[in-house]
């Protein structure tokens, strides 16, 4: 195990994620609606 | 229990114990013990993600709370699926790049040793009692339902848990909770199961809903602005997201997951795995607390849930008065039942209008069986002694050993000890990590061999195992201990995000502003713990807020101390 601290910030090859984070927050408006809805069919 | 569902319980154990220790074959440098040499693909750290974060007592916990109040502890999740895109986008891909072993070398990078060496022992003295938590919680359940040995209940998790954690590393963490995860799934979906199959065959699943709904127990989202109010919508929204940013981006146990990625993008893939499915598991698991009251409609349930304090009463002098009580509960629940037979009558003969008076009648019987528990539960602090005495942990356990067929009963076993083992293992390896390169290496033995620091490492975690056993054991009032490490665990996580948020964020922020920042963010939680009503989740907005002021303030009075480079 070396002692020397590696180098932040190398340059790595990454992907455009911005359609994955996207997606995510869609995903969690249609939930969040479907459980409203839910709640307004079978709540008090 | 049966011996079909002990068999099922000593298999998955055995199973789980031989799958850890054989990952030690992979285990042979510190790197390759703590960060699987970042080898990892996205889908097992994803899913040792949701394993180490849904712990025993959230299935025992959060089941409890379905049935007693409904699925509103949802709300407390909304912030996840937003924590994880700007934690992907911000410190996932910095930590992984930084090439640390732990979150907290980065702050010494930044800030100081100081910074580092405080925020690494709050994380361990934090971890350390939740560890103990986490297995005493569902060990007293279990062996009061089971009639089980506490301490060998409590060893029973532990042990398993500590042998395959130290001798197989993170391997043996990830691989174990990947199969874990699969484990709880299946219990959940085999409790889910049982509840629908086992409905009366004049009550549908749609009746069965409403009439649950009847007592606002599908009321999942609050959007009433109350922040005295535990869970809301904006609550769960705004402070979840903050105690989400922390838990997933600064707590260790969690960090170190993701550090074991393959690569920068694996490592966001697997936080996504949680951003898409947590919020929906979150809700399946209320549900079945929801379908548990719907079932017990039908099916008479005890007074008392917890039978140890049951027998207390029964042997106690008020015996005669608890006596009464019980038939009184027998003939307020055949009422009820009968009620909500009426009711979902009344629903498939009344076409699209609500049967109002079907409605009431029914909420007006469930009121009366909730009040005679309600007098039972206060009979029972009375004669105990136990003021915090609740037991809505008890009703899970205790519809599964008493109502789900055989064998059934050991899988849902097996998914309890799934739980806690899941969540036990990734924080003895973290704590492991902690204490040996943010302490050991760095103050103790700085320049010994890899294979010194390995051995360490695995002698570290049999400690750390050891330290949470005996917290388990000696942790017999289980009331003011969980509230303990959660009031500490909302006095660490904000103001720990605090910290790295003047880390990443603020270019001025200076080591002593960090480091003074981060203790008043703590003091000024702990005030308004004590003196507000305020309800928990926000606290780790409060903690962000104030560690990030203050530490701005002592920066710019700070002249002497210049800021590090990020």
């Amino acid at each position: 195990m070396s002692d020397t601290p590696p180098v932040a910030g190398e340059p790595v090859a990454e992907r455009n994620n911005t359609r994955l984070y996207a997606g995510v927050i869609v995903v969690e408006v249609i939930v969040v609606a479907g459980i409203w809805l839910f709640q307004r069919y079978f709540g008090a | 229990m049966h011996l079909l569902d002990w068999a099922v319980v000593v298999a998955y154990l055995v199973w789980i114990v031989w799958d850890g220790l054989r990952r030690s074959k992979a285990t042979h440098e510190v790197e390759g013990y703590f960060l699987a040499n970042r080898s990892l693909p996205w889908w097992a750290v994803g899913l040792s993600v949701m394993a180490t974060q849904l712990s025993a007592i959230t299935l025992v916990g959060t089941t409890g709370r379905g049935y007693a109040e409904g699925l509103s502890v949802v709300q407390l999740y909304l912030g996840l699926p937003i924590a994880m895109v700007i934690l992907s986008v911000t410190l996932v891909p910095f930590f992984y790049r930084a090439k640390v072993f732990t979150a907290y070398e980065y702050l010494e990078r930044r800030f100081d040793s100081r910074t580092r060496t405080l925020a690494s022992l709050l994380f361990l003295f934090s971890r350390a009692l939740s560890c103990g938590v986490i297995i005493a919680a569902p060990a007293v359940i279990l062996s009061i339902v089971l009639g089980w040995n506490l301490t060998l209940t409590i060893l029973g998790i532990g042990v398993p848990t500590v042998l395959y954690t130290m001798v197989g590393g993170v391997q043996a963490v990830t691989w174990t909770d990947v199969k874990q995860m699969a484990v709880i799934i299946a219990g959940v979906g085999a409790a889910v199961a049982v509840l629908l199959f086992q409905l009366p065959d004049h009550v549908s699943v749609g009746e069965a809903l409403h009439i649950a709904g009847t007592t606002g127990r599908m009321q999942a989202l609050d959007f009433t602005w109350d922040p005295n109010k535990t869970y809301t919508f904006w609550s769960g929204l705004i402070g979840g997201l903050f105690l989400m940013l922390s838990y997933f981006g600064c707590d260790q146990s969690q960090v170190q997951r993701y550090l074991t990625a393959k690569s920068v993008d694996e490592g966001r893939q697997s936080l996504m795995m949680s951003a898409y499915f947590k919020i929906p598991l979150q809700f399946l698991i209320p549900m079945i607390g929801v379908l548990m009251f719907v079932f017990y409609l039908f099916h008479q349930p005890p007074v008392l849930f917890n039978r140890q304090h049951d027998a207390q009463v029964r042997a106690s002098a008020r015996a005669g008065e608890y006596r009464v009580m019980e038939q009184e509960f027998t003939a307020a629940f055949e009422a009820r039942r009968d009620a909500a037979t009426a009711l979902a009558a009344a629903r498939r003969s009344g076409g699209a209008a609500p049967p109002t008076a079907a409605e009431t009648a029914f909420r007006d019987a469930d009121g009366r069986v909730a009040a005679i528990r309600g007098r039972a539960t206060a009979l029972v602090r009375e004669v105990t002694g136990d003021r915090a005495f609740g037991d809505v942990n008890y009703v899970f356990p205790t519809f599964v050993t008493e109502r789900m067929p055989v064998g059934l009963v050991g899988l849902i076993i097996a998914a309890i000890f799934a739980a806690a083992m899941s969540s036990i293992a990734a924080e003895l390896n973290s704590l492991s990590t902690a204490t040996v390169i943010d302490f050991y290496r760095r103050l103790w033995r700085t320049g010994a061999s890899d294979a010194h620091y390995l051995a360490v490492s695995k002698l570290v975690t049999g400690f750390w195992g050891l330290v949470a056993c005996i917290v388990a054991i000696y942790a017999t009032n289980l009331g003011p201990l969980i509230d303990v490490v959660n009031r500490f665990g909302s006095f660490f996580y904000g103001s720990l995000l605090g910290v790295f948020v003047l880390a990443a964020g603020a270019k001025r922020a200076t080591s002593r502003g960090a480091f003074w920042g981060l203790l008043a963010g703590m003091a000024v939680v702990a005030l308004v713990a004590r003196y507000s009503s305020m309800a928990f989740l926000w606290h780790n907005v409060v903690g962000t807020v104030a560690v990030v002021s203050v530490g701005m303030l002592i920066s710019l009075l700070d002249r002497s101390s210049s800021p590090k480079g990020t």
